[in-house]
């Protein structure tokens, strides 16, 4: 180890510089994490003992219900629309409809749907309050069963565009907005709407839901029967990732009602509020988290006293990708959402008129969200310029390293603990131990490549200038995928590749974990 | 061995006392980790055991549980029956957790059985000390173990134990006051619902929906309390009891109904004027116009448009055809026009004349004339 033995020259005060903002800043990033985890414990544990003895049959018996649109959007859904909607149209809840919307699929999508629903176009007047691409026809079945089902085929304009123009459909006073590939639990919807119906002091204008990872798990008519830890080692990464987030970090986040992303492919929203901020934005990547946030905004600037809500069940599940190129671009599109959704609105940054997401969720995001891998990145070049040059102390850097290790496994350790002790879903001792493998290498493997992933999406953002899909470009928010019994996520199989013309496939453009 | 750790000690100990922090909390993480993953498993064992234990209790207990509820027995039988489970539930170490488990075994039967089956089970949770646990859990408990009591004593239907639950139906704690205001009517009918005349606190929609589900085995009884709380200050309370008004069709208080027309709070306006249309209240429809005017809430005003609809003559069919062909607010147009179809005015719904209607509006009279929609 070599010292450097110039005292209070400029060199000397650039490494102090160095080790306080690489090392404060790592200390800070473990310490906020711990409070998350320990907030997030507090709350699911209260959740847990307010709903042993919750009674949903009231609600689902009760003609006082509000009404809820579950709206799905659609793109060459063939291989699977079919069951997803009959999955969608068995939800339990007593007053809703069911809005789905082919957006110009170049599939059978509609056909299919014609054929199995019996679909005929009915002469529907469309309330355009939000603009959209045109809305070719409005589809209703002649099947009195199907009454709650209603398709609309407009021309294709993404995925924001399909979710305003299913909103201009709608007639509920609240939507459910999904991904049409998703699994619904079966009281989903009773669930969400709970904290809505609780509600007394302030104005609840959206909750989220835990979304969970559905590789390997066995399904049944659209419903999830067997809950299995994935078995690519990747999707095992991502399941620990999604743990992190949903059960500690938006569980938190929630609590303190600071809660920045309700995930595109779960939740639900006060209808007449998403109308007056303007509905999703089309130039977006980041609609979920851009619409979420410009909502919280729209409600602090029109004096709404508001809360978002947030339920820690797991509600939904999702494939995620199982090969790593997949994986890159989605990570790289979820940078590039946060970027651009945090500087469209820089105004909230430490602006005491937004409250606490003025003042905590949004300098969050931005040190700890977007600022973190590049932070990460930047220290550890730095770190081996350095340590070739012989300029920092390496036996302390090792130990630092190794610390940092250490709290990364804990911290997978104790979530897959509080994970135990609450919904309890990987109900085989060896799914467990194959987790906590997996959090053991995942600090050597995973988190470098997803740091990667968000530097390149930094790059991409600021100097490639793919800012966003584009009004036309086709977003591709669904994948054909065969589901059978079990879940396999993307990667190898043929059925499940990439389309490279689509820049990403399904379940890229939906769920994201971050904290 | 023993020198190697000497030399480990001397080593850590000459280091700065930067290392020493860092080598510390390095160890004491991964020794965390150590025991969180042994505690997971210990859980694992754990959970593993009750439910082993919860099966043996169930394939001991459920014998005589349905002995007791599906045969006749005389009091000897009934007390040596009592005996036994008591027998079973018995421990040193684990009586309390025995006791919740036949305590959820006789929740699940009671909500699942009905008739003589029914008081069978009542009798046999007084006697076998649950209703006696769950007082004392009313009375010492957390906020969730209170509101768990409460909601048992319920469901069992431990009618005595009523005036010690009306003392929650006010509590401070949210989720034992539900459970109180839902007990209170579960138990005590109609005449415990008295706890509304000055209840303070909000009532959620949730819990609405809850004391709605229970009032409406009142079928259609009188309720003469309903006057006061729709005078209330508690809006939660107004709004509730509006609900019941139409849900149970309480014609009596129709004149306030009236004044709540024209309520500060376009919540409670909304549910009065669909309370009206339930009731068939058409001598308010002068007062419909009013607050159609006055208000600037489009729901309001909406409602009020859909009561025309309902409860009107030629003469709202007039204003609606005004609505309609002013074409202004889409809800508006498609809320006269639909009040036009309920009349069976089709004549006025396709009576216009070229170009009167914007495209908009023709659009929405085709909407509407759609059968299939």
């Amino acid at each position: 180890m070599i010292e450097y033995d110039t005292q209070n020259s400029l060199v000397d005060i650039l490494i102090y510089i160095f080790y306080f903002i690489t090392y404060g800043y790592t200390v800070f990033v473990m310490i906020s994490y711990l409070i998350l985890g320990v907030i997030s414990v507090v709350q699911a544990r209260k959740y847990l003992r307010r709903n042993t003895y919750t009674d949903y049959l009231n609600i689902l018996q009760s003609p006082e219900a509000p009404s809820v649109s579950i709206l799905a959007p659609a793109y060459n859904e063939e291989a699977t629309i079919i069951e997803n909607i009959r999955s969608l149209l068995s939800v339990r809840y007593p007053n809703y409809e069911v809005i789905v919307v082919n957006d110009g699929s170049r599939d059978r999508s509609l056909t299919k749907l014609i054929e199995e629903y019996q679909l005929e176009p009915v002469n529907f007047a469309v309330n355009y309050k939000i603009e959209t691409k045109k809305v070719k026809n409005v589809y209703k079945s002649k099947d009195p069963a199907y009454n709650n089902l209603v398709v609309v085929d407009k021309e294709n304009g993404g995925k924001s565009d399909a979710l305003n123009a299913a909103l201009n459909v709608s007639t509920g006073d609240y939507t459910l907005n999904i991904d049409v590939d998703c699994i619904l639990e079966e009281d989903c919807l009773l669930k969400l709407m709970k904290p809505f119906l609780e509600e007394t002091d302030k104005n609840m204008i959206a909750t989220g839901g835990v979304v969970r990872i559905a590789n390997n798990c066995r399904i049944e008519k659209g419903r999830i029967v067997e809950v299995n830890v994935p078995n690519k080692l990747l999707a095992q990464f991502q399941t620990l990732e999604y743990l992190r987030s949903f059960l500690l970090g938006r569980v938190a986040w929630g609590s303190l009602d600071g809660l920045l992303l309700i995930s595109g492919a779960l939740g639900v929203f006060q209808k007449q509020l998403v109308i007056q901020c303007g509905g999703y934005d089309n130039e977006t990547i980041g609609e979920d988290m851009e619409l979420t946030v410009r909502m919280r905004r729209y409600a602090r600037e029109k004096g709404i006293d508001y809360v978002v809500g947030f339920v820690p069940d797991p509600l939904c599940w999702t494939e995620v990708p199982e090969s790593w190129s997949v994986l890159r671009r989605q990570r790289n599109r979820w940078t590039r959402g946060a970027v651009e959704t945090l500087l469209s609105h820089k105004r909230l940054f430490l602006n005491p008129f937004y409250g606490k997401i003025g003042m905590v969720s949004y300098p969050y995001w931005l040190l700890f969200e977007w600022l973190a891998p590049l932070i990460e990145a930047f220290g550890i070049v730095l770190l081996v310029l350095f340590s070739l040059l012989g300029v920092i102390n390496i036996s302390f850097l090792y130990l630092f390293i190794a610390l940092i290790y250490g709290y990364t496994v804990a911290f997978t350790i104790a979530t897959l603990y509080i994970e135990e002790i609450t919904f309890f879903q990987y109900k085989k001792r060896r799914q467990l131990l194959r987790l906590v493998i997996a959090g053991l290498i995942e600090p050597l493997m995973f988190h470098p490549f997803v740091v990667y992933c968000a530097v390149t999406g930094n790059w991409d953002y600021f100097f490639e200038g793919k800012k966003a899909w584009g009004s036309m470009k086709r977003v591709g928010f669904s994948r054909p995928t065969d589901r059978g019994k079990r879940i396999t996520g993307g990667g190898k199989g043929k059925k499940n590749k990439p389309n490279p013309a689509a820049p990403l496939p399904s379940n890229n453009v939906r769920t994201r974990p971050a904290t | 061995m023993r020198e190697f750790l000497i030399d480990i000690y001397y080593f850590l100990l000459a280091l700065e006392p930067r290392y020493k922090i860092v080598i510390f909390l390095v160890i004491a993480l991964l020794i965390s980790a150590a025991i969180m993953i042994s505690i997971v498993l210990r859980e694992r064992s754990r959970k593993n055991s009750i439910e082993a234990r919860e099966r043996r209790i169930k394939r001991q207990v459920e014998p005589i549980i349905q002995e007791i509820v599906f045969t006749e027995q005389d009091a000897s039988q009934f007390k040596d029956a009592i005996k036994k489970i008591n027998r079973i539930v018995d421990s040193t170490l684990y009586r309390r957790s025995n006791m919740n488990i036949l305590n959820e075994l006789i929740l699940y039967y009671h909500r699942n059985l009905g008739g003589e089956a029914f008081t069978r089970l009542e009798n046999l949770y007084r006697e076998i000390g649950l209703k006696q646990i769950a007082l004392e859990n009313l009375r010492n408990g957390e906020w969730h173990v209170r509101a768990k009591a409460i909601n048992d004593l319920s469901t069992m239907r431990m009618g005595e134990t009523l005036f010690e639950i009306l003392q929650y139906t006010d509590a401070e704690n949210m989720h034992v006051r539900n459970e109180a205001q839902y007990a209170a009517v579960k138990l005590g009918g109609k005449k415990a619902m008295s706890f509304l005349n000055d209840l303070e606190s909000p009532m959620s929609e949730w819990q609405q929906i809850r004391l709605l589900d229970q009032s409406r085995k009142f079928e259609y009884e009188l309720i003469d309390h309903i006057g006061p709380w729709l005078r209330s200050k508690n809006d939660t309370v107004v709004i509730f009891a509006l609900i019941l008004m139409r849900h149970l069709n309480q014609y009596h208080e129709r004149e306030q109904l009236r004044k709540l027309l024209y309520h500060r709070n376009e919540k409670v306006q909304e549910k009065a004027i669909e309370t009206a249309i339930e009731l068939a209240y058409s001598e308010c429809i002068e007062n419909l116009y009013e607050v159609y005017e006055l208000t600037k809430n489009l729901r309001v005003k909406t409602a009020v448009l859909k009561a025309m609809g309902e409860l009107g003559g030629s003469k709202e069919a007039g204003h609606l055809r005004e609505v309609l062909v002013s074409g202004k607010e889409y809800e508006l147009v498609m809320a006269a026009a639909k009040g036009l179809k309920r009349m069976g005015r089709h004549d006025v719904l396709t009576g216009y004349r070229e170009n009167e209607l914007s495209e908009k509006g023709e659009n929405i009279v085709k909407h509407v004339l759609d059968d299939r929609i």
